[in-house]
């Protein structure tokens, strides 16, 4: 079989290309370029194969899963993954500290995907038995995390209306005849919120520091870090909820803080890829598109198994080094940029591409959900209350 | 964490995964597809099979073994001189090709089971 090696190793190069381009611009997702993937197999498996585009898709998958930091913390666009990573990697550009964040993002990364490499066996277990016992009992564990929110807000009942508001909107804007709802609903509660508020303050880019050596809290990153394989195991266990909702639901209750955020953000991306893939193996469920091309194109076996793993540990490697270069340069050139001209380019390219991709409808839900964005900061409650536009709707799907 | 250290993490991750890559590569073998499978693949499509040996012929320098799984395909081997007793289990593996419109393995290697 060794003659196969140089095939996938250019299906790994290509994955990883293919990832960074994907996880520079939003809204290109990587279940849209495995759906292309899958349409082109006929043509490929002429000359290499099908295991070779598995391989790519999966270091596709694991590189996107790093390289979208960088849009979402210096740009506030996010993809739908990184939305909640928007505020608190706000927060730490405007100290001038984007960089740091990315790298925050990076260790979350590093952990998620060895960690589900070396623990996949025990995990698929427990993904199994999680799906055949636990099920029953995950809307009280949620709903009780939620009530324990906004119990703990320091204004109650506006958190409560921001929750119920924001909640409501989510589950509206899941049901219309959107594409791709999720787009239009992040992209405006945290994304351009935050940048138009920052707009409505004056706020700027400062210069950002480029120190060669990341603050990390020992606590807050083994907390973050085993939240975001939590918020993995969710995303394998339930088709219903997203990394965002996973994310904001296993973070609740633990004293992360920003920091501990961004890496439980940067744990899940590259986790729950790879937990996917042992979802699959144990429950026969194939939770994401990407994924679910990958088991169409190949049977996945032992030895298919250990090449999937194998090739998400190379992309690791890969995508931190690429990372740290690109996030250095984002770090080196925005702030050179005029801020509010580039808060403004963005929002007009995220609503070219909400535009593009979900229609005129799409552009409604992007304003409004902008809109309830705003709430919060008016409102001098957590921003984290309007989290409910995926936690609400997760309440009912489990319900 | 100093970025060196952040850099040495990154580099032995893709080291670790190479080596299990390679391990899979030499040790393991990839996942076995059905006579079905086969025949809807387009032709050059790489292929492996595992089947019982129905018969064998010899003709010139090719050698063409009938494998079933139940369902039957012709595996053909050029430069090649196999005589393989029936109802030998083996597993080939090639390439799918065609002849006189019906689909065939055009093997690289066979081994029995």
């Amino acid at each position: 079989m060794l003659e196969y090696l140089p095939i996938i190793l250019a299906g790994i190069i290509l994955g990883i290309i293919a990832g960074i381009i994907t996880g520079l611009t939003p809204g290109v997702h990587i279940n849209l370029v495995s759906a292309i993937l899958l349409s082109l197999a006929p043509a490929i498996a002429l000359h290499a194969p099908l295991y070779a585009i598995c391989a790519l898709i999966m270091a596709m998958a694991i590189t996107h899963t790093f390289i979208d930091t960088i849009p979402s913390i210096f740009l506030g666009a996010p993809d739908d993954d990184k939305a909640l990573g928007v505020l608190p990697g706000h927060r730490y550009l405007l100290r001038g500290n984007g960089l740091m964040a990315v790298k925050l993002c990076v260790v979350g990364g590093i952990i998620g995907s060895v960690t589900a490499a070396v623990l996949f066996l025990p995990l698929q277990w427990l993904i199994t038995a999680l799906y055949t016992y636990a099920r029953p009992f995950l809307f009280w564990v949620l709903l009780a995390i939620v009530a324990f929110t906004v119990v703990k807000d320091r204004k109650r009942m506006w958190a409560l209306l921001v929750f119920m508001l924001s909640g409501t909107f989510g589950l509206i804007v899941l049901r219309l005849p959107l594409k791709d709802p999720l787009l239009p609903l992040l992209s405006g509660m945290f994304g351009i919120a935050t940048l138009l508020y920052s707009i409505n303050e004056n706020q700027a880019m400062p210069p950002q520091r480029d120190e060669c050596y990341t603050q990390l809290d020992a606590a807050k990153t083994i907390l973050g870090g085993a939240c975001g394989i939590v918020a993995g195991i969710l995303t394998a266990l339930l088709p219903g909820i997203s990394a965002s909702a996973a994310a904001s639901a296993s973070s609740q209750g633990a004293k992360l803080g920003d920091h501990g955020f961004l890496i439980l953000l940067g744990a899940l991306g590259s986790a729950g890829f790879t937990l996917s893939l042992a979802a699959y193996l144990g429950i026969e469920k194939a939770r994401n598109g990407a994924m679910a091309v990958i088991v169409m194109l190949s049977q996945i076996d032992g030895t298919m198994t250990l090449v999937l793993v194998s090739v998400s540990l190379i992309a690791t490697g890969v995508a931190t080094l690429l990372t740290l270069r690109l996030g250095r340069s984002a770090a080196w050139l925005l702030p050179r940029l005029p801020y509010r001209q580039t808060c403004i380019a963005v929002i007009a390219f995220v609503a070219l591409l909400v535009m593009l991709r979900a229609g005129g409808l799409g552009l409604v839900v992007l304003a409004t959900s902008t809109t309830v964005g705003l709430l919060p900061a008016a409102l001098k409650t957590a921003r984290a209350q309007a989290m409910g536009c995926l936690l609400l709707p997760t309440l009912f799907y489990l319900y | 964490m100093h970025d060196n250290w952040l850099i040495a993490v990154a580099l032995s991750t893709s080291g670790v995964g190479m080596v299990g890559l390679l391990f899979a590569m030499v040790f393991l073998e990839l996942p076995e597809n059905s006579i079905p499978d086969a025949e809807a693949s387009p032709d050059g499509a790489p292929l492996r099979l595992r089947g019982e040996v129905i018969s064998t012929q010899q003709r010139g320098n090719i050698t063409t073994i009938s494998i079933s799984q139940p369902q039957v395909i012709e595996v053909v081997l050029f430069d090649a001189n196999i005589s393989l007793p029936k109802d030998t289990c083996v597993v080939v593996q090639g390439k799918r090709s065609s002849y006189n419109g019906k689909p065939q393995l055009t093997a690289t290697r066979v081994r029995r089971c």
